[in-house]
């Protein structure tokens, strides 16, 4: 059925339907040689959480950048190991995350990976811990190199 | 994860890009509060040139 | 095909300022400035207009022969220079047509909604700018030719501050300095202490009331950047604390002039509550150019008091620090927390406040005493509320006993809102100079008539009159051109920095920072709101 699928999640509690669609359902589903790609995306609008602050000095802004990025890596790397433990068929698989604008970010891996399937986690009324952001479907569907599934939002 | 394909911008050429664009112009310089001085300085003495020596 | 992306933009700008200049100086614009109120500044709008046309059109031409290159002056001269005239042709649009036709739109509004809507907003042209820019960003977004001229506005507000040095004498320096480092001090190691004691009650990470606490007690974003590495904040912490500080910093701009305005407090109390109640230091020149944008009074407290914070910061970063590393058990140097930290601009402040000090901006010799200014300048104008004032009286028939001299030029004064000639002299400088020093030699003498006891005027009169005679007394050109320089480069970075708020970064605010942020954030604007109106008098300032 599908031989290359991308898996975007970054944690929250709507992804975790996507991860377990994935890697529960359609792995054991689909062909043994199915690949599978977990792709994080770092929403790049940090760039903006330094907000109209002009007291410091670019030392103490890169410090900043830095400390972000370590933390991001650090807590990207923690769900991962959470996907992982709780799906232990997952780690034969390619983890990925990737700083971008978060609906061109999906769509260019997509095609670069040559995927043919793209799975999401359902809108959740309550947003999860985290960067507060949500993924536009205006913006997102028109970019869709490939079918896009989105998990549903039953247990 | 270091087997990324080449045409994916890894992790941390993004957060390069990232960085690059998060701070001001003055990334590249020790630091940008003594440019903002020296400038300053500049105007100063000109405000000064022309409104108090050469008058 | 990057280079031509950037160019057009350099060279559209560039002719319309150019175009604008001459047009302007045809003086066809005259009865539009005129409905306006900005015919004063023609001679200024054309300079600006033509010098940097000239620029723009220069640099976009070098851009487009030369091959950028990775130079000083690609980095620091061309690549910016769209986006720094972008900036420039903003302030100027703001300040000459913006401002006034907000001005002259809620005053026809008035009647309907039953008040000034630029009044309680007080819409002038650093709040302008800071929307203008806000808009900008989360509509269209920073054009991509202009993202690195935008970026120098964070170094230009800099240069404001650095300026403004030359405008403090000994005496001020002192007072100011006794109130801020007391004010400050208290409330923010006060509020530093609620947040983290509010932490412990609700039971949340050291990581999340650190760098909360932060931003909460010093100065809002600039702490929270500064702490959040030391303290090591989770990604979200740092989000939702961020998103809540710049939230509540917007709100309180609007907020703090309108209610120190309704209180009538007067500047040095305000400068006072604002450095102390509004958490990021930007929106602290912002509010307290809103107060009074007329004379820099309010500004020159405000920015003490912004120093005061920035100066707490490096100890609260050490104190945090020492409570967190306990833990931790990392360990941070003296350097790396003061060290690297410490903002050489303050360095800047002190050294033209020292120039000043010594009298390198005082007049030569040949001015022979005071230096009058009855130029057309922003400076030199009475607050509107002194212009209604005077305006009322003279209609209402309170002021009696004046000579024709007198009256002529109280009716000017009214008129024009400062000591100044007329406008159709203002080509000829000596004709011009000469009625604006004698509608002030009459306005003084109102001003000893009325203390001989001749002439009846009301003691808001008065102090309006005084005020208008004390504004054209300037010590000296120097000084009052490096305050012009100051207020373009604040207007310049204000705009600039409103630009750096984005909705998404405001969107973060949540979770318990914004609970205990706002509890914490209301607190310290209550407390040093009373503690300001308690304690703080006024301070006799230039």
């Amino acid at each position: 059925m599908f031989n290359h699928i991308l898996l975007c999640t970054h944690g929250t509690p709507g992804a975790q339907k996507a991860e377990a669609l994935v890697l529960d359902d359609l792995l054991h589903k689909g062909s043994p040689d199915m690949k599978i790609t977990i792709l994080t995306v770092i929403n790049e609008d940090w760039k903006w959480m330094l907000g109209d602050d002009w007291l410091n000095t670019s030392k103490t802004h890169r410090d900043f950048m830095n400390h972000v990025d370590n933390q991001l890596s650090l807590e990207i790397i923690g769900d991962w190991e959470r996907i992982k433990s709780r799906f232990p068929a997952a780690s034969r698989f390619k983890f990925l995350k990737i700083v971008g604008p978060v609906e061109e970010t999906i769509a260019e891996v997509a095609r670069k990976l040559k995927n043919d399937l793209i799975v999401i986690g359902p809108y959740q009324k309550k947003q999860g811990k985290g960067f507060k952001a949500r993924l536009k479907n205006k913006r997102f569907h028109p970019l869709l190199p490939v079918p896009l599934l989105i998990a549903s939002s039953d247990d | 994860m270091n087997e990324n394909k080449k045409d994916i911008k890894t992790t941390e050429d993004n957060i390069d890009e990232m960085e690059e664009r998060a701070l001001s112009v003055f990334a590249s310089e020790r630091n940008e509060d003594l440019t903002a001085l020296i400038f300053c300085l500049i105007t100063t003495f000109l405000v000064l040139l022309f409104t108090k020596w050469l008058v | 095909m990057a280079e031509t992306q950037k160019n057009t933009p350099l060279f559209v700008m560039g002719g319309i300022l150019l175009v604008y200049g001459f047009i302007a100086n045809t003086g066809v614009l005259l009865p539009v400035m005129k409905y306006l109120h900005t015919h004063k500044y023609l001679d200024l709008q054309v300079i600006m207009c033509l010098v940097l046309g000239a620029l723009g059109i220069l640099g976009g031409i070098v851009n487009s022969v030369r091959k950028p290159q990775n130079t000083t002056l690609d980095r620091f001269v061309l690549q910016p220079l769209g986006g720094v005239l972008l900036l420039l042709i903003l302030a100027m649009a703001i300040r000459w047509y913006l401002e006034p036709m907000v001005k002259i739109l809620s005053k026809n509004l008035q009647p309907t909604l039953g008040f000034k809507i630029y009044k309680v907003l007080n819409l002038n042209y650093v709040v302008l700018g800071i929307l203008v820019g806000v808009l900008i960003t989360n509509t269209i977004g920073i054009p991509k030719f202009a993202a690195a001229g935008v970026k120098t506005a964070r170094f230009v507000l800099k240069m404001g501050v650095i300026m403004l040095g030359a405008r403090y004498s000994f005496a001020e320096l002192a007072k100011l300095g006794v109130y801020s480092v007391w004010l400050i001090g208290f409330f923010v190691l006060g509020t530093v202490f609620l947040v983290l004691w509010l932490g412990g009650l609700f039971k949340q990470p050291k990581t999340m009331t650190g760098v909360l606490s932060a931003g909460m007690g010093v100065c809002g974003v600039s702490a929270t950047v500064a702490v959040a590495p030391v303290v090591k904040a989770k990604s979200e912490e740092m989000a939702y604390t961020i998103g809540t500080i710049l939230s509540f910093g917007i709100i309180c701009m609007f907020i703090f002039p309108t209610i120190g305005k309704l209180v009538g407090m007067n500047p040095v109390q305000f400068g006072a509550w604002a450095g102390t109640g509004i958490l990021n230091s930007a929106q602290v020149a912002a509010a307290a150019l809103a107060f009074n944008a007329v004379d820099i009074k309010t500004l020159k407290v405000a920015e003490i008091f912004n120093i005061t914070r920035v100066l707490f910061l490096p100890v609260i970063v050490l104190v945090l620090a020492t409570w967190f590393g306990k833990e931790s058990g990392q360990k941070l140097s003296f350097k790396s927390v003061v060290v690297d930290k410490f903002p050489i601009f303050i360095l800047g402040f002190l050294l033209l406040f020292l120039f000043s000090s010594l009298g390198l901006f005082s007049p030569p010799t040949h001015y022979k005493g005071k230096y009058i200014d009855v130029s057309y300048n922003d400076r030199t104008r009475i607050t509107d509320e002194e212009r209604e004032v005077l305006k009322s009286a003279i209609q209402g028939g309170a002021i009696s006993g004046l000579n024709s001299t007198q009256a002529e030029a109280l009716n000017d004064l009214v008129k024009q809102g400062q000591i100044a000639g007329n406008f159709d002299n203002r080509s000829d400088k000596k004709l011009f100079a000469k009625v604006g020093q004698d509608r002030m030699f009459a306005l003084e003498s109102i001003l000893a008539a009325a203390k001989a006891k001749q002439v009846k005027l009301p003691k808001d009169v008065k102090s309006a009159v005084k005020h208008a005679i004390k504004q054209v007394h300037k010590k000296s050109k120097t000084v009052s051109t490096l305050t012009d320089c100051m207020i373009w480069f604040f207007a310049f970075g204000l705009i600039g920095l409103g630009m750096q708020i984005t909705k998404k970064a405001i969107m973060q605010a949540g979770g318990f920072p914004l609970l205990m942020g706002g509890i914490a954030g209301v607190t310290k604007a209550t407390l040093s709101f009373i503690v300001v109106l308690w304690l703080v008098k006024d301070v006799v300032l230039k």
